[in-house]
C-alpha cells in the first residue's frame, strides 16, 4: 500500500506550514477542502505526526457522537456531517464547538468547503479554529503526478484526430427541446487549453501538456474529479486532449432537485432521512432521480456526491445562488 | 410628388420623401430598441453577478437610440431662420400647455430615471399605490409586476415628482421580513430560537449579510420578526412562505403554542 503525499496547503493563522499548526503548542486546527480534494492525506499525515486517535464522522451524526477531547490528540474526519439544514439541526454541531471551547488536547479536524463558509458565516464556525488549513486547486503538473501515481503506465499521447494540434476545438451543449428531450450540439470554441499552455511557454504544446491541462481546466484543479474524469474519459492505448470531453449540462433539475443536491454537495454524502426533511413537501425520490439522471450523485443510502458529476453539479447551483 | 407646406412654420416644406424616411428611421429605432433590450437581457440573465449592471444599460441605450432618431427626423428640419424658430416655439408651447403636458412630463421623467438610475430593471420598488419588480423602464412609462403578476404601467413622472420606495436598488440580494406569532405564555426564547434557526437553513438565505430576530409585546399575543436577506430577488415570496412554513410546523412539533386567527384579525383591524 503506498501513501498519498501531502498536498500543497495554505494555512490562515500564525503559521506557516502545516507542520507549523501541528506543533504548535495549542489551538484546534480546520483543514477545509472541496470535496474529493484528498483532505484524508493531510488528516493522515496530522495523525502520524501526532499519534492521534482518528474518529470519522458518518451521515446523520447525532448529538453525543462528538468525541471528547480530554485523553490525548484528536483527529476527526468529516465534521460538516455534524450538522443538519433543519430546525434543530445545529445541535451537534453546538455540542462540538462547546467540546472544542473546553478542550486540553490537540484537535484537528476536517471539513468540506461549502459546509465550512456556510457554517462559518451562520455559526461563526471559524471562530473556533486557531488554524485553517485549505487546499487549493492543484496545477497541470500536480494533476499529472495524481495521475500517474494512480494509474501507474498511462496511455501513449496524441493529437486530437482530424484536428491536429490547434487553437480552435468544439464543446457539446445539451439543448433541452420540447417533447424531443435533450439534443446535443457541438459548437466550435477557443481552445483555452491550447491557449493557457501557449502562454506557458510560448511554444506549441505538445499533446500531452494538452490532455492534462484540459483535465485540470475540467476538474477545476481538484485531483479526486480529475482521477474521476481520466477514468470516465480514457479507454484504449493512446489518449488525445478530445478524449477529455464532459458534455456541459443546461438543464436545470427544479427547486427541489436542486435543494437536495445543494446539501449533498455541503456533505458529500447524506441519509435519505435527512433529504426527506429538506424537501417534507415534495418526493425525495423524483428529486433524486433527476438528479441521477444528470449524473451528480450515485444510488444508493446513504445518498453519495458523484465526483466526474461535480463540476455540473456546482453550475447548477451556482447559476442559482445556492453555493456558499 | 406631393408637397405639403406648414405655412404656420414659416415655410418648412414636408414632403413623401420626408414621411416615408421619417417612418423608416422611427421603425429602424424600434427595431434597434427592441434588439438592445433582448440582447443586454439575455446579456445579464447569464452574467449572474454583473447582471444589475448590465441591465442599468437597457434604458440608456434606449434613451440614446430614440434620441439619435429624433435628432435624424428633427435635425434636417431645423435649419430654421429666427422668424420659423419664434413661429415653432409658439407652437410647441401651446402643444405643451395644452395637450403634451404630461407626455413631455413622462418623457422628461424617463430620461431623470435613466440618467439618475433612482431603480432599473430587476428592482423591486413601490412608487404610488403600485408594488412590483420592475420589467421594463420605458420612455413614457415603467412596467411593473406586482405580487399578483400584474403588469402595471406607472407613467414616470411619478418617479420624479413623489417617493419612491427600492427594496433592493440594484442588488441581487434584499431584505425580507417574515412575521409569526405565539401566544403570551408561549416559550419566547425557544420561539425566537426556532424562527431563527428557519431563516438560517432557508435554501434562499444570502449567507453573508446579518440575521436579525426581534420580539414585540402586543396584548393578546407576541410578534416574532425575522429580518433577513434572500439570496435571489426571485424568491422574495417564497423565501418568507418557507420560514413561515417550516417554522409553525416546528412550533406544533415543539408545542409552541399560536394565537388564533380570530385574535389576529381583531388586532389587524384595531
Amino acid at each position: 500500500m503506498t501513501t498519498t503525499p501531502v498536498p500543497p496547503v495554505e494555512v490562515d493563522g500564525d503559521a506557516e506550514e502545516l507542520d507549523d499548526t501541528l506543533s504548535a503548542s495549542g489551538g484546534a486546527v480546520a483543514v477545509v477542502a472541496d470535496p474529493f480534494c484528498d483532505r484524508d492525506a493531510v488528516l493522515d499525515h496530522a495523525r502520524s505526526t501526532l499519534g492521534a486517535t482518528r474518529v470519522r464522522l458518518e451521515p446523520a451524526a447525532e448529538a453525543g457522537s462528538v468525541p471528547a477531547f480530554a485523553d490525548g490528540p484528536v483527529v476527526a474526519d468529516d465534521c460538516h456531517h455534524l450538522y443538519a439544514r433543519r430546525v434543530g439541526g445545529f445541535d451537534p454541531l453546538d455540542e462540538l464547538l462547546d467540546r472544542l471551547a473546553s478542550a486540553s488536547c490537540r484537535v484537528v479536524t476536517s471539513w468540506n468547503r461549502y459546509s465550512w463558509n456556510y457554517l462559518s458565516a451562520v455559526r461563526d464556525l471559524d471562530d473556533a479554529f486557531r488554524y485553517v488549513v485549505t487546499l487549493p486547486p492543484l496545477s497541470a503538473e500536480r494533476i499529472a503526478t495524481t495521475i500517474r501515481r494512480r494509474h501507474g503506465t498511462l496511455p501513449a499521447f496524441a493529437e486530437s484526430p482530424g484536428r491536429g494540434s490547434s487553437p480552435v476545438t468544439a464543446a457539446t451543449y445539451e439543448i433541452p427541446l420540447p417533447r424531443r428531450g435533450p439534443v446535443s450540439v457541438r459548437l466550435p470554441i477557443v481552445d483555452v487549453d491550447y491557449v493557457t499552455a501557449w502562454l506557458g511557454n510560448r511554444d506549441r504544446p505538445a499533446p500531452e501538456e494538452l490532455v492534462f491541462q484540459r483535465l485540470t481546466r475540467l476538474s477545476n484543479g481538484n485531483p479526486g474529479v480529475a482521477t474521476a474524469v481520466w477514468d470516465a474519459c480514457v479507454d484504449g492505448d493512446v489518449v488525445t486532449p478530445a478524449d477529455l470531453d464532459l458534455p456541459v449540462e443546461r438543464t436545470d433539475p427544479g427547486d427541489d432537485a436542486a435543494a437536495v443536491l445543494g446539501v449533498v454537495v455541503a456533505n458529500e454524502s447524506v441519509t435519505r432521512e435527512e433529504l426527506r426533511a429538506v424537501v417534507p413537501d415534495a418526493s425525495l425520490d423524483r428529486a433524486l432521480g433527476a438528479l441521477v439522471d444528470r449524473g451528480f450523485v450515485g444510488t444508493g443510502d446513504p445518498v453519495t456526491l458523484s465526483p466526474d458529476g461535480l463540476p455540473g453539479a456546482i453550475a447548477v447551483l451556482d447559476r442559482r445562488r445556492w453555493l456558499w | 410628388m406631393a408637397v405639403v407646406t406648414a405655412d404656420a412654420v414659416g415655410g418648412l416644406r414636408i414632403d413623401a420623401g420626408t414621411l416615408v424616411g421619417a417612418l423608416a428611421i422611427v421603425v429602424v429605432a424600434y427595431l434597434l430598441a427592441r434588439a438592445a433590450r433582448v440582447v443586454l437581457s439575455a446579456l445579464a440573465d447569464r452574467a449572474t453577478d454583473r447582471g444589475p449592471v448590465i441591465r442599468l444599460a437597457i434604458p440608456m441605450t434606449k434613451f440614446l437610440i430614440y434620441g439619435a432618431a429624433i435628432y435624424s427626423i428633427l435635425g434636417p428640419l431645423f435649419r430654421l431662420s429666427q422668424a420659423q424658430a419664434l413661429a415653432f416655439s409658439g407652437v410647441l408651447g401651446a402643444a405643451l400647455g395644452f395637450g403634451l403636458k404630461d407626455l413631455f412630463a413622462n418623457l422628461l421623467g424617463g430620461l431623470v430615471i435613466a440618467l439618475e438610475t433612482p431603480y432599473q430593471v430587476g428592482d423591486r420598488i413601490e412608487v404610488g399605490d403600485h408594488y412590483g419588480e420592475v420589467v421594463d423602464v420605458g420612455v413614457r412609462a415603467t412596467r411593473l409586476r406586482t405580487p399578483e403578476d400584474d403588469l402595471v404601467a406607472v407613467p414616470n413622472y411619478l418617479a420624479i415628482t413623489g417617493p419612491v420606495a427600492n427594496a433592493n436598488a440594484g442588488d441581487s440580494e434584499m431584505l425580507v421580513v417574515t412575521e409569526l406569532f405565539v401566544t403570551p405564555d408561549a416559550d419566547i426564547a425557544r420561539a425566537s430560537a426556532v424562527v431563527e434557526e428557519a431563516v438560517l437553513t432557508s435554501r434562499h438565505l444570502a449567507t453573508d449579510r446579518p440575521v436579525t430576530v426581534l420580539v414585540e409585546a402586543e396584548p393578546r399575543y407576541r410578534t416574532i420578526r425575522a429580518k433577513a436577506y434572500v439570496n435571489d430577488l426571485s424568491a422574495e415570496f417564497a423565501f418568507g412562505s418557507d420560514v413561515t412554513r417550516r417554522a409553525l410546523r416546528a412550533f406544533e412539533a415543539e408545542g409552541i403554542p399560536t394565537p388564533s386567527p380570530q385574535i389576529l384579525d381583531e388586532a389587524e383591524r384595531r
